[in-house]
């Protein structure tokens, strides 16, 4: 499950442009990478066009599936990934990536030229975003949530042991007591009744 | 449409006007004359406007011809959409000259002055006249287009009649079709391989609107692209005509997808890509009456299964806590019934303690009374005695 792209693109002119893009191609060898990240780039490009603001897409194409989330400003957000991962951490992905993609630079006009929208934080999330279940929030709190439940299934464990342990050790105390007993009873008769023998 | 002679009668009315006011100082002279020609180019431009309606009409006659033929191979998609296509553009383009001669009209109106209030008032009614006979002609354009609409459905259904019940002919309607056959796979653009995306019917390639010999898909794309522009290019029009441009291009962009559709169904009948027929069949139950109407609800489902999906995860989270929250309790209850045992257990040491310590009591004081003097001296003594008797017993 990895990602290979993540791009942002302006959809609202036609032909769409690339305002920041991020790949990581390192499982693919290196003279294919070039290629690779260019038929990327162009998909990106390609799907950002076909989706309408406001839209939410997966698009499937040889081994890749792009997802691709259009926002009413005129940008859209598109993910390659394979097709292992999950699409929803994707689109969660790009709302995050589109919301502080807006918030930095909500000026329409400043898209027009990528040099002026350096996204940098991209790299860091396409790193952390490669094992869906780190990135995630969700996923991330459903993680936790079972390693609580084993640590739990565990302590349950060694709790019935504990019960068992009881049980033994309530036994034996019983025994002891009765010994104790016998052991008293013959003490005093010892020392009550012959005093020669 | 003649109308040469409300031209004539303008002019003698206007002639007799002029004279009155000619009468009445040069002023009004230098103003009728102006106004003279400018009701000359209005009426110069109202004429060729209604010729233009009435050529539209004719069209409008023929294609309404054409679509009530019923014939199901003899339809010609070809002519009906060029007409189709033709007559939008005379409709928007008449539109817009009414539009420009009622602007016309008011600033003159604006500058004329109460002796002209006839001639005016005549104007305004030449334009309503030809903006009324302007909406009768978009009428009759959208009767075609829902005639053409409601047979599209019922060829399409006849197809699907015929190709259901008779299997074997399909060589015999694919050889009827071949001049219409295409490979189907250019539909399939790899952008809409596998997921049912909404890319859908939308123009894959925005291709120009050409009309090939026969009608194939690239045509049927490329229709969608001019029906989606003329309507944003419409001028708003006065009330009357306001509500037509938008019911009847709904309704063109309504054909659409079912022309292309029944393109696609006789392609479809050589039984090759049933898998897109079943696509388009699904997309025309979803279609609705326009193509952005269509592309919404294809959103809806691909967002609400986003949205799905998120719930989902939610949910997961939320049933992992509930659980979570059982194995604590069940915890917490097995520990409470430990503490019963333990308290036995408790009980039972202290019993043990308490034995013990009588025990070791009991053993002390005989252990004490053992050592101590006073027994032994009893127990000598009494072994004297014992000794004394057997010796006085013996003697």
């Amino acid at each position: 499950m990895k990602i290979f792209a993540i791009s942002v693109v302006r959809n609202n002119v036609k032909p769409a442009k690339t305002i920041v893009d991020e790949k990581d191609l390192a499982s693919f060898s290196y003279f294919q990478r070039s290629s690779i990240g260019e038929f990327m780039t162009f998909m990106s490009q390609t799907i950002a066009e076909k989706t309408q603001p406001g839209q939410r897409q997966s698009i499937e194409e040889s081994n890749y599936v792009g997802h691709v989330y259009g926002r009413s400003e005129g940008v859209a957000g598109v993910v390659i990934t394979d097709k292992e991962y999950p699409p929803r951490v994707a689109f969660s992905l790009l709302n995050k990536i589109l919301d502080e993609f807006t918030t930095k630079y909500p000026n329409s006009a400043l898209w027009s030229n990528p040099g002026q929208c350096p996204y940098p934080e991209l790299k860091q999330y396409i790193v952390t975003y490669q094992d869906p279940k780190q990135g995630d929030t969700i996923m991330k709190v459903q993680r936790e949530l079972d390693e609580t439940k084993i640590i739990l299934h565990k302590t349950i464990e060694s709790v019935l042991e504990r019960g068992e342990k009881m049980e033994s050790l309530v036994e034996r105390s019983d025994v002891l007591s009765s010994q104790s007993k016998m052991f008293y009873k013959t003490a005093k008769k010892q020392n009550a009744c012959c005093v020669i023998c | 449409m003649d109308r040469t002679a409300e031209f004539k009668a303008a002019i003698n009315s206007l002639l007799s006007r002029g004279q009155l006011q000619h009468r009445q100082g040069s002023n009004n002279a230098r103003r009728t004359g102006k106004d003279a020609i400018a009701y000359a180019e209005f009426s110069h431009l109202a004429s060729s406007i209604g010729k233009e309606i009435t050529e539209t009409n004719s069209k409008l006659q023929k294609l309404t011809k054409l679509v009530k033929k019923k014939a199901m191979f003899d339809d010609r998609p070809v002519e009906i959409s060029e007409l189709t296509y033709v007559i939008k553009q005379d409709l928007s383009r008449l539109n817009a000259q009414i539009l420009a001669l009622q602007q016309h009209v008011r600033a003159t109106t604006a500058k004329g002055n109460r002796s002209t209030r006839q001639m005016d008032e005549h104007s305004g009614n030449v334009v309503i006249i030809l903006q009324s006979k302007l909406a009768n002609t978009s009428m009759g354009f959208k009767e075609a287009l829902e005639i053409r609409t409601e047979s599209m459905q019922a060829t399409k259904k006849r197809q699907e009649q015929l190709l259901n019940s008779t299997q074997p002919q399909q060589q015999g309607q694919s050889q009827q079709q071949q001049s219409l056959s295409l490979p189907p796979s250019s539909i399939l653009s790899p952008l809409r391989n596998t997921t049912r995306s909404p890319i859908g019917l939308v123009p894959t390639t925005p291709t120009p609107s050409q009309y090939p010999g026969n009608g194939n898909i690239p045509l049927a794309h490329g229709r969608t692209s001019p029906y989606a522009q003329p309507p944003p290019n419409r001028p708003p029009s006065t009330t009357a005509m306001s509500q037509h441009p938008h019911q009847y291009s709904n309704g063109s962009s309504d054909i659409d997808p079912y022309s292309s559709q029944s393109v696609h169904r006789r392609k479809g009948g050589s039984g090759r890509a049933d898998d897109y027929n079943g696509q388009y069949e699904d997309d025309s139950e979803s279609a609705g009456p326009a193509s952005m109407l269509f592309q919404q609800q294809q959103h809806a489902p691909h967002a609400e299964q986003y949205i799905q999906n998120r719930s989902t995860a939610i949910e997961a989270v939320e049933s992992t806590l509930q659980e979570l929250g059982g194995i604590f309790q069940q915890l917490a209850q097995m520990v409470a019934e430990q503490r019963d045992t333990v308290q036995r257990i408790e009980a039972n040491t202290d019993d043990i303690e308490m034995n013990i310590n009588e025990a070791q009591n009991q053993l002390l004081r005989y252990y004490r009374n053992l050592s101590s003097d006073r027994a032994l001296m009893i127990k000598i003594f009494l072994t004297i005695i014992f000794v004394f008797l057997v010796v006085s017993l013996v003697s």
